[in-house]
């Protein structure tokens, strides 16, 4: 017999074929005692009647009868002993898989619960208790979603809902949990729903990968980013403080120049209204426009929390492009801009993006500075695909040299003489965190042009 | 040609500087005219043109120190007063030394600015009044015949009449109707007034 049928009905053949053997053996030994009695009575009352012959047919009957059910028995009670043995292997034969499957259970590096179509666990590994923070065995009777983050409590009750409902067999999702401790942990959550044999929904088998530490990883990762973005950033407005004193005092100046002919006309006695009115209009404007330069400094040195939000790619340009002219000036490089238009929005940490395009105008200003009458710096945004953006940054300066251009993206590698060398790397990752790429390409007319990409905000949404 | 309309040229690349050192020029009753690049001033620059130029040390293209040079191969007399914004000073050290009038750090107090402004105007307007005196001056001298110039320089150099017939070899009758026609065309008033002038036609 095949193994599978063997275990599925062992436990089932023996006990038949033992009824069957009992039946059999009591209709038998019936008709024996009943044969024997008639024998005996017949014996007792003829015994001289009979002949001889009659006499052996009789007890050769008896004889006979006595062999057949001896034999019947033999054979029968070999069958039992079969089954019993048989029963024994397939009963040993569970339980150790059983035992294999508990310590499978009980040992997968996965957190692995079950639990009752309303959540309910009724059991879970070891994987699950570390996960959730308790002690092995203690999670037994609580409610899934009662160990669910706040946050991921409706979906989590939404979505065992509609497996209880069969409107879901299986479903991957990301949840948070709250630990025991109050932390949170985070993971890749797998449920389904098992099925009776006549198809109902039985139960729920719940696995969830355990996320926490690859997301604590990257969250370091992210932070020491933000925090070297910021050295970088605090590094490159220092070097250009003479450029974004003079944006400020530019308005200032202005101001006061407007404020002291205002008072030289009232003096006079010869202004009309009008022109007064104007004048004041244009130092509140010129107060604005110190204002915004502060701002957009004030954003580039703040140390803040990286947080990505939808924003227009040409309007995060433009706004550093202004913080960029007046070091253009200074440098009497001409800054040319180039925006594509209808801009795209991209899902990205604005003030981030705005260093990268920041540090790869200054290097071009830089890679310029002296060639007088080669060009402009020209930076262009171009929407490469509905799902990309690109930002090119073309000069017209001296080039990246062979030798150079191995180590331009590695930290601490200069070629100027004040700076941390760290601008392009900081780049490169900054972008990169973005999902998109930077990288540069030597014009054929000389100069060399940077460029990087940026996901949009539709292609983002597609990820 | 004398005395005619002065103007203020200012050119800065700021507009918002532009502007408001336009309207301070006209509190105080002076004519500006204002510029966003050396090479716009260059374009509406014409020499009789009396005034003055308030010139951005830094703008974009051509410098003002550039303007300042191209200013002077063109031989204008134009007076220069230059704004330099922070940590221009050694270029206003240079932009002094090829001539300019002066220059003031931004931000800047507006008197000062009105102060070098008329300064500046009334340099222009007397050296232009020179320029006009020595032109007229060398007409004059133009229109004399030899003889006379001969009769001029000797009377200038203090001979007396019989003196200077008796030096040319004509008679003192002559060298009377000569005089009286260089004081004639010198336009002289005195013989001191006549002095002046060949001393200055001189130097």
């Amino acid at each position: 017999m095949a193994g599978k049928s063997t275990a599925s009905r062992g436990s089932l053949y023996p006990l038949r074929n033992a009824v069957l053997f009992t039946g059999a053996y009591l209709v038998l030994s019936f008709f024996y005692f009943w044969l024997s009695g008639a024998f005996a009575a017949r014996l007792a009352r003829s015994v001289g009647e009979l002949r001889r012959l009659e006499l052996v047919e009789e007890l050769g009957f008896v004889v006979l009868t006595s062999l057949l059910l001896f034999a019947f028995s033999w054979k029968y009670l070999g069958h039992i002993a079969d089954d019993i043995a048989e029963c024994q292997r397939i009963e040993e034969h569970l339980r150790q898989r059983e035992e294999l499957f508990e310590l499978e259970f009980e040992n997968a590096p996965l957190a692995i619960v079950t639990c009752d179509l309303k959540g309910r666990v009724s059991s879970a590994n070891r994987a699950a208790c570390h996960l959730l923070g308790f002690a092995n065995g203690e999670l037994a009777g609580l409610r899934l979603t009662d160990l669910t983050h706040p946050d991921d409590r409706p979906r989590s009750l939404e979505m065992i809902a509609r497996l209880a409902r069969g409107e879901v067999t299986r479903y991957t999702e990301k949840r948070r949990y709250l630990r025991r401790d109050g932390s949170v942990a985070h993971g890749m959550l797998h449920a389904a729903v098992v099925h009776g044999t006549e198809g109902e929904s039985r139960m729920l088998v719940v696995q969830v990968e355990d996320h926490t530490a690859r997301l604590e990883a990257e969250q370091e990762a992210d932070q020491l980013r933000e925090r070297l973005a910021h050295v970088g950033r605090l590094s490159t407005l220092g070097e250009m403080a003479a450029g974004i004193a003079h944006e400020i005092n530019q308005p200032l100046t202005a101001i006061t120049i407007y404020a002291r002919a205002c008072q030289r006309m009232i003096r006079a006695g010869k202004t009309a209204e009008p022109q007064l009115v104007e004048a004041l209009d244009k130092v509140s404007a010129q107060a604005k426009r110190a204002g915004e330069v502060i701002r957009r400094l004030r954003s580039l040195i703040r140390k803040h929390d990286s947080h990505r939000e939808s924003v227009d790619v040409n309007e995060l340009v433009s706004d550093v492009v202004q913080l960029a002219e007046t070091e253009s000036r200074l440098r009497g490089v001409g800054l040319r801009v180039e925006l594509e238009e209808p801009s795209v929005a991209v899902v990205a940490d604005g003030v981030q993006i705005q260093q990268v395009v920041l540090n790869l105008l200054r290097n071009g200003m830089e890679a310029m500075e002296g060639s007088e009458g080669a060009g402009d710096l020209v930076l262009r945004t171009a929407v490469r695909r509905e799902s990309e953006v690109e930002v090119a940054v073309t000069d017209r300066g001296t080039g990246v040299s062979e030798e150079l251009e191995e180590q331009l993206f590695h930290p601490f590698v200069t070629t100027k003489d004040s700076g941390m060398g760290i601008g392009l790397s900081i780049c490169r990752s900054i972008v990169e965190s973005h999902g998109g790429k930077l990288w540069f390409t030597r014009n054929l007319d000389g100069g060399t042009t940077f460029r990087f990409t940026l996901p949009t905000a539709i292609g983002a949404a597609h990820d | 040609m004398i005395e005619r309309k002065q103007t203020v040229f200012v050119v800065d690349d700021d507009e918002a500087v532009r502007d408001s050192l336009a309207l301070l020029i006209a509190s105080v009753g002076l004519e500006a005219e204002t510029f966003a690049s050396a090479l716009e001033f260059l374009d509406a620059y014409h020499p009789d043109r009396s005034g003055c130029l308030v010139l951005d040390i830094r703008l974009p293209g051509m410098s003002g120190i550039e303007l300042q040079k191209r200013l002077g191969e063109m031989g204008s007399i134009l007076p220069i007063i230059f704004i330099t914004g922070h940590g221009d000073v050694p270029m206003a050290v240079k932009a002094m030394r090829s001539g300019a009038v002066d220059f003031l750090q931004k931000p800047f107090e507006d008197q000062e600015l009105l102060d070098r402004i008329q300064q500046s105007l009334a340099m222009d307007a007397s050296h232009r009044r020179e320029l006009v005196e020595r032109h007229q001056l060398a007409e004059r001298f133009a229109a004399l015949t030899p003889r006379e110039r001969e009769v001029m320089e000797l009377v200038a150099a203090g001979l007396a009449n019989k003196n200077v017939a008796g030096r040319l070899g004509i008679s003192q009758r002559t060298v009377e109707i000569h005089r009286a026609r260089v004081m004639e065309k010198m336009n002289a008033s005195s013989l001191a007034h006549l002095v002046r002038m060949v001393i200055a036609a001189g130097a």
